[in-house]
């Protein structure tokens, strides 16, 4: 497709015109008019939310702080007793081992009372068990017992 | 910055004013520029002539100026292309004519409106070099300036239009901000 000269002045030259028509529709869109209400109230509006966006920044970080310190203490005591729980029970594993492999003299080794306290097991609860054994008897199998039918009647 | 128009009653709705034709007819009023507080009061005293009655006016004419393109033809053109395009043209002129008549006519299509009159615009700028170059172009000096003379108002809309996107901009970043 090939365009005569005269062809080609009017198409550059209508483009030239309509290019010159949206700059001055760009420069109207973007043109700042101080003078404006709007403009005015743009500014104020703007230096308002920034100044407001700075407080409400502050306030929500310290709010949010003072909030979360409590749960922060937590985490860190929590954090504090797992290494301790994990000491104890490694101490306590070499105590086991050892003995295992000393020929098991004496009787097994236990962790100590403070040890068992720090782990949260309720010492009480070890002294009813001495007490009052669990009927392990009923759990152990015993041949010995009275035979029974296939269908599971006493002979 | 424009207020916001809304209709009667029985011209609301998503289906109930398209129903009947008057009801038709009652919502298209209430979003045209013809309706009672489609210009803002401090705008009134150039809006209203300019808006209501110079620009409408000067669409329909852009409408029947492109009609009679097709219809008797343009000589300036026909000298440089040939006669089906310059039929296509006019037929385009008044398409893009009518579109600017909508934009004029119901505000919420200004970015139609705006790509419209930059068209016509390059119609207008075509047909005014087609005239510059034509052989007998000493004899068609008037009628450049006349056609010069039919740019100013899509210019001066434009500029317009422009102000508008820039005010209903900020009215946005406003309120946006506002909200907080």
């Amino acid at each position: 497709m090939t365009f005569t000269s005269a062809q080609l002045i009017a198409l550059v030259g209508g483009g030239g015109l309509a290019g010159l028509a949206a700059l001055i529709t760009a420069i109207a869109v973007l043109r700042r008019d101080r003078n404006s209400d709007l403009n005015q109230r743009f500014d104020q509006t703007k230096a308002l939310s920034d100044y407001i966006d700075e407080r409400v920044d502050e306030r929500v970080q310290a709010a949010v702080e003072a909030a979360l310190k409590p749960y922060i203490e937590k985490v860190e005591a929590l954090e504090k007793r797992e290494m301790s729980t994990k000491s104890i029970l490694y101490a306590y594993f070499t105590r086991l081992f050892g003995w295992d492999e000393g020929g098991r003299n004496g009787s097994v080794p236990v962790p100590s009372d403070s040890e068992l306290r720090t782990l949260g097991i309720d010492l009480a609860a070890f002294e009813m068990a001495e007490k009052q054994l669990p009927p392990v008897h009923l759990f152990i199998a015993d041949d010995t017992e009275t035979p029974t039918q296939q269908n599971g009647t006493p002979a | 910055m424009r207020a916001l128009v809304k209709g009667p009653s029985h011209a609301r709705g998503v289906l109930g004013p398209l129903s009947t034709a008057w009801g038709l007819v009652l919502w298209l009023f209430w979003r045209s520029i013809w309706a009672p507080g489609s210009i803002p009061p401090e705008e009134r005293k150039w809006a209203v002539p300019l808006k209501r009655f110079a620009l409408p006016l000067y669409d329909v004419v852009l409408v029947f100026g492109g009609l009679f393109a097709v219809e008797s033809g343009v000589p300036a053109l026909t000298r440089i292309i040939q006669d089906p395009l310059a039929d296509i043209l006019g037929y385009a002129f008044t398409v893009v004519a009518v579109v600017c008549l909508a934009g004029i006519a119901f505000p919420k299509l200004w970015v139609y409106e705006m790509i419209a009159k930059l068209v016509i615009v390059f119609f207008m700028g075509v047909y005014l070099f087609a005239l510059i170059v034509t052989p007998d172009s000493g004899q068609r000096d008037f009628i450049s300036a006349i056609v010069v003379l039919s740019l100013i108002l899509p210019g001066f809309r434009l500029w317009i239009i422009g102000t508008e996107a820039r005010d209903r901009r900020l009215l946005r970043a406003i309120t946006t901000q506002g909200d907080l």
